[in-house]
């Protein structure tokens, strides 16, 4: 028994060791791998699963995760709160870029680095470059745009399409010229909603009104119909006055012309709404989803439309930008390398190929292309849509900002306040915390 | 006086790995006051900063407020319903002679280990506007009111906690002595002054572990607030946790954060002290 045991002893040790042999041999005689952080979306699957090319041409190891968005971000936050950034490439959502790079979290691209074919820099669509890639706006480049999002407007043609008739209306079409107005677009809404019977039809107006992000995504491509002064379309920052109360006003009309459960209603939800004709209309329907509308089980509730979104006071459309940079951690050891990989990956031929695969454009050329235009035809005014795009601001303190917007835009669609003076709240919150 | 510590601890025979193990008893003690610390001096860091009158305000805050009654309010609706339900149901087990009984036992651990999102999930098939099974049944609007958002919210934790705190009950009538109970089966004529006389004074002892720990269990509710609700209800049903984690990790407002936690302590404290009080007074003279 005593021999037995102390042989077991024995071989137990031998295991240990070779195992720690092992374990340091692998992190020693091979170079650390590039670590890689994505949101869960056909973009970064279809990025993961080309990734092996890059492993050959540049000899680097790639690590992958794709985590879903909510996990990602906290993880990152996280890691940069405890300058513990095991991360050499992030995928960052636009709204967070400014945090990031007001805090020291992001390391500065250099695009000379590439080592591949012609990049054509100049092929990327430059408001898109800029604000995916840059911050402030014009300054320090930290990545490359990954994925792009805007908004166009979508409809269910056999609904819309004779009540616009009785209303005099044509249907929108898919320029500026031919878009309806936001006031017409309320009133189309509200006619459809008027004609449900017994809680059944179709409801006017579909929203994405969930308190937090999705609501001002939403509501500031509204707010951009109401204002006024023009520069403040490049940043984000308009006053908080007379007109943003009547932009509240007025989103709370196209709430009362939804479905009520819309305040529970992200993405998803706003995309199924529209995909079992729930609802006839979406005023500011995500590009980025516009691949699950064309699905074949989209189809039954009629032929499904997509338009130039609604032009406001100032005569343009204001789809509200959104959308993903590959970025450069500050952190990270492996900077040239990881620096290849983010251009690699926004290089004309593999972003051309994961916009095929369901991604999203981010070059002209892209938007051009036969083959792409063929898969996705809604892409081809896409380019139109990213010049009048309005973007969320550009503020380090964006998340608390809208925070304070979706606030007191809730507290109005639920007549605990009113709109003068949810706007004024708005206003100061923003002289004190976002003009110091 | 840390030796006399050790010896009350481990008697005159102290050795070297009682002294060990007081030191590690110490180093825990350490580490789990280590949060406090931090947070009182990030408070006090604030204070240098902004000034107290400023921070006070902060804590005060009406976001903060509502946050803070949101969670009260689930925390003692939890309290009050599975305390009762659990001796309710405790007492059922020794009705039908279960009382101990390790399947029932098992069974009672599995809703704890069940993830928050697995309600979420199962939340959202059963009652979500568009596609829940319950649609037609659960009111149009249910998750957009601050009632129906925080229900939910204590529906769930119920579910969840509910079944390990019979268990608690159950634990605690089955340690009732046997010589006791066959006395009393000879004294009493009925089951109803046993449980009268015997049972219910012997629960009693563990009425303030049983409703705090539910108090508190419904307090700290984070993840599945935002699961059931889908943040539906907006910021009127928003919970103190979910709105604390936001402050630390979303806006980085650290001394909003550790003001709001102080303030927090200040509130629970009392709370839970006041509720021991209540309910220890109402216990007393069980045998």
């Amino acid at each position: 028994m005593g021999r037995w045991s102390s042989r077991i002893g024995i071989i137990i040790l031998v295991i240990a060791a070779g195992a720690l042999l092992w374990k340091f041999s692998s992190t020693t005689l091979t170079s650390p791998p590039l670590r890689i952080a994505l949101f869960q979306a056909p973009a970064s699957e279809a990025l993961n699963k080309v990734k092996g090319e890059f492993e050959q041409k540049f000899g680097v190891k790639i690590e992958i995760e794709l985590l879903p968005y909510a996990e990602l971000q906290s993880k990152i936050e996280q890691q940069f709160r405890t300058n513990s950034s095991n991360y050499d490439v992030i995928m960052v959502d636009c709204i967070l870029i400014p945090a990031y790079a007001f805090r020291g979290n992001l390391g500065k691209l250099d695009p000379s680095v590439w080592k591949g074919s012609d990049f054509r820099i100049d092929d990327l669509m430059p408001a898109l470059d800029d604000y995916l890639s840059r911050y402030p706006k014009g300054g320090e480049r930290f990545g490359m745009p990954f994925m792009s999002n805007t908004q166009m407007m979508a409809f269910r043609v056999d609904i819309v399409a004779p009540v616009a008739q009785k209303l005099g209306l044509k249907l929108p079409g898919q320029t500026a010229e031919s878009a309806w107005t936001w006031d017409q677009y309320l009133k189309v809404a509200e006619a459809i909603t008027a004609a449900r019977q017994n809680d059944k039809g179709p409801y006017g107006t579909s929203l994405q009104a969930r308190a937090g992000a999705w609501i001002i995504y939403e509501w500031y491509s509204v707010l951009f119909a109401f204002v006024r002064d023009t520069p403040a379309r490049t940043t984000g920052l308009p006053m908080f006055n007379a007109d943003a109360a009547a932009a509240m006003d007025f989103y709370k009309r196209i709430y009362s012309a939804g479905p009520k459960d819309a305040l529970t209603w992200g993405h998803e939800e706003e995309t199924s709404a529209m995909c079992s004709a729930l609802t006839a209309m979406d005023a500011t329907s995500n590009v980025e989803l516009a691949a699950q509308l064309l699905k074949p089980g989209c189809s039954q509730g009629g032929e499904l439309r997509f338009a130039y979104p609604p032009t406001g006071v100032s005569g343009m459309a204001s789809p509200d930008m959104g959308g993903y940079g590959l970025l450069l951690t500050a952190q990270s050891k492996l900077k040239d390398a990881a620096s290849q990989f983010i251009l690699w990956a926004a290089s004309p031929e593999v972003h051309r190929r994961i916009v095929m695969e369901g991604g999203s454009p981010i070059r002209k050329s892209e938007a051009a292309d036969s083959e792409i235009l063929a898969k996705y035809p809604y892409l081809k005014f896409y380019p139109s849509l990213i010049d009048t795009s309005i973007y969320r601001a550009r503020v380090p303190k964006w998340l608390e900002f809208q925070d304070i917007l979706s606030r007191n835009l809730v507290a109005v669609m639920r007549n605990e306040m009113d709109s003068k003076g949810a706007a004024s709240e708005i206003q100061a919150w923003s002289d004190n915390n976002l003009k110091k | 006086m840390i030796g006399l510590a050790v010896r009350r601890l481990f008697g005159p025979s102290v050795n070297i790995f009682a002294a060990v193990a007081t030191a590690g008893l110490a180093l825990a003690v350490l580490i789990a006051a280590l949060p406090v610390v931090l947070i009182v001096a990030t408070a006090v860091t604030e204070v240098g900063k902004v000034g107290l009158s400023e921070l006070v305000s902060r804590a005060l805050d009406s976001r903060n407020l509502l946050a803070l009654s949101n969670s009260i309010i689930v925390g003692g609706v939890v309290a009050i319903v599975v305390t009762t339900m659990a001796i309710m149901l405790g007492l059922a087990l020794h009705q039908i002679g279960l009382t101990g009984d390790p399947v029932i036992y098992m069974l009672a651990a599995i809703p704890v280990m069940i993830p928050d999102y697995v309600f979420g999930v199962v939340a959202y098939a059963l009652i979500e506007p568009q596609f829940g099974m319950l649609r037609s049944i659960v009111p149009t609007g249910f998750l957009i009111s601050r009632e129906g958002a925080l229900a939910a919210i204590a529906a769930a934790t119920l579910f969840k906690w509910l079944p390990i705190l019979v268990v608690v009950v159950d634990v605690q009538i089955s340690a009732v002595p046997l010589h006791v109970k066959r006395q009393a089966a000879l004294d009493f004529r009925s089951r109803r002054d046993l449980i009268r006389t015997v049972l219910l004074p012997r629960i009693a002892q563990i009425l303030p572990l049983l409703s705090i720990f539910s108090f508190l269990v419904g307090f700290r509710q984070y993840e599945l607030a935002k699961e059931l609700t889908a943040s539906g209800a907006g910021f009127r049903a928003e919970m103190w946790t979910s709105w604390n984690y936001r402050n630390i990790y979303e806006f980085f407002d650290y001394g909003s954060a550790a003001a709001g936690s102080l303030l927090t302590l200040a509130i629970l404290l009392p709370l839970v002290e006041l509720f021991r009080r209540l309910i220890s007074s109402d216990s007393r003279g069980a045998p």
